[in-house]
């Protein structure tokens, strides 16, 4: 078991919304799959302001690593707010998009955007 | 169903594809430069937290003394069209962030191996590790100030690798360049490897 250990255990170092959330879908959540708002900053009231500032920062779809960046927090407590955040509905994610187009198309496409660029 | 509605609404956004090619090499190869000058934002860091068990050193002592290391992934991003974004990540430089290789490697569509003639075997990890892989590369010789001017040939020699893997020489500073390198490796993808390459 994990807890005794005489009192000299180590210090939990789990922060606090890692305790409060739950990983299962965190650990699928792929460094590019992109998510959208899904409802509007503040709609539910700000008991929770890093949640609205994903909502904000989501207008427009972002990748999970771009949340991450952005927000400067590390990508698994990303990981861990954002699989929330589409488990409670405040975000769209896409993360089945990639399966459906296939290779050729794609990489034509972006063949074509960099010689454009 | 006023809600409805609205939802409706914001579903008919359409969220774009993500891509990634991933941009390899030693520590100090030039890969966030390479990144900053094609990328359409600056550079972005992201980064991992772990302990060092989480890094695979199995160490019974000093456990109650883990210590935290931060893994810096840098990345940009290109816009190719209204359905498909391209990001480009520079994977880690140091050999013992290697797991974090293996998550990036999924569905890449290809990787750019960065190397520097002044180190050339900083790069042979990322060599191996993408021939193992199967993820289709290029090297990109990135042409350092005051570095001797290897040929193709003696750097394919050098590095080992067949005649099918292309290799460039390149300015990771300049953004013809660094398109260049991209183009290339997506053409190389485009001829050498067949669809349902990734995952």
């Amino acid at each position: 078991m994990i807890v005794g250990d005489g009192g000299r255990g180590p210090a939990r170092l789990l922060r606090p919304f890692a305790l409060g959330l739950g990983g299962g879908a965190a650990t699928s959540l792929d460094l590019l799959c992109r998510v959208v708002a899904a409802r509007s900053p503040g709609e539910t009231g700000a008991c929770q302001p890093e949640r609205e500032t994903v909502l904000r920062l989501c207008l427009r779809p972002r990748s999970v690593a771009e949340v991450s960046a952005v927000l400067d927090i590390p990508l698994t407590a990303a990981r861990l707010l954002l699989a929330d955040m589409i488990g409670r509905g405040e975000l769209r994610s896409c993360a089945d998009g990639a399966k459906a187009v296939e290779e050729g198309v794609v990489l034509r496409a972006v063949l074509d955007g960099l010689r454009a660029l | 169903m006023a809600s409805v509605g609205s939802e409706e609404e914001a579903g008919t956004e359409v969220i774009p594809l993500a891509v990634k090619i991933l941009i390899a090499g030693g520590f100090g190869a030039g890969k966030t430069t390479l990144v900053g000058s094609v990328s359409e934002i600056t550079p972005l860091s992201t980064e991992e937290v772990m302990t060092e068990a989480s890094l695979g050193i199995d160490d019974l002592n000093g456990v109650e003394e883990k210590t935290t290391t931060t893994v810096a992934l840098d990345f940009g991003r290109i816009t190719i069209s209204d359905g498909v974004v391209l990001y480009l990540f520079g994977t880690p430089g140091q050999d013992r962030f290697w797991f974090m290789w293996e998550e990036l490697a999924q569905g890449a569509l290809g990787a750019v191996v960065l190397a520097d003639t002044r180190r050339l075997e900083t790069c042979f990890h990322a060599v191996d590790f993408f021939e193992r892989r199967g993820v289709p590369f290029v090297i990109a010789v990135n042409r350092f100030d005051g570095a001797h001017a290897y040929t193709e040939h003696e750097v394919r020699e050098a590095i080992g690798t067949g005649p099918d893997v292309p290799i460039l020489m390149a300015d990771a500073r300049s953004r013809e360049s660094a398109k260049d390198v991209l183009i290339t490796l997506v053409e190389h993808v485009m001829t050498h490897h067949t669809p349902a390459v990734t995952g």
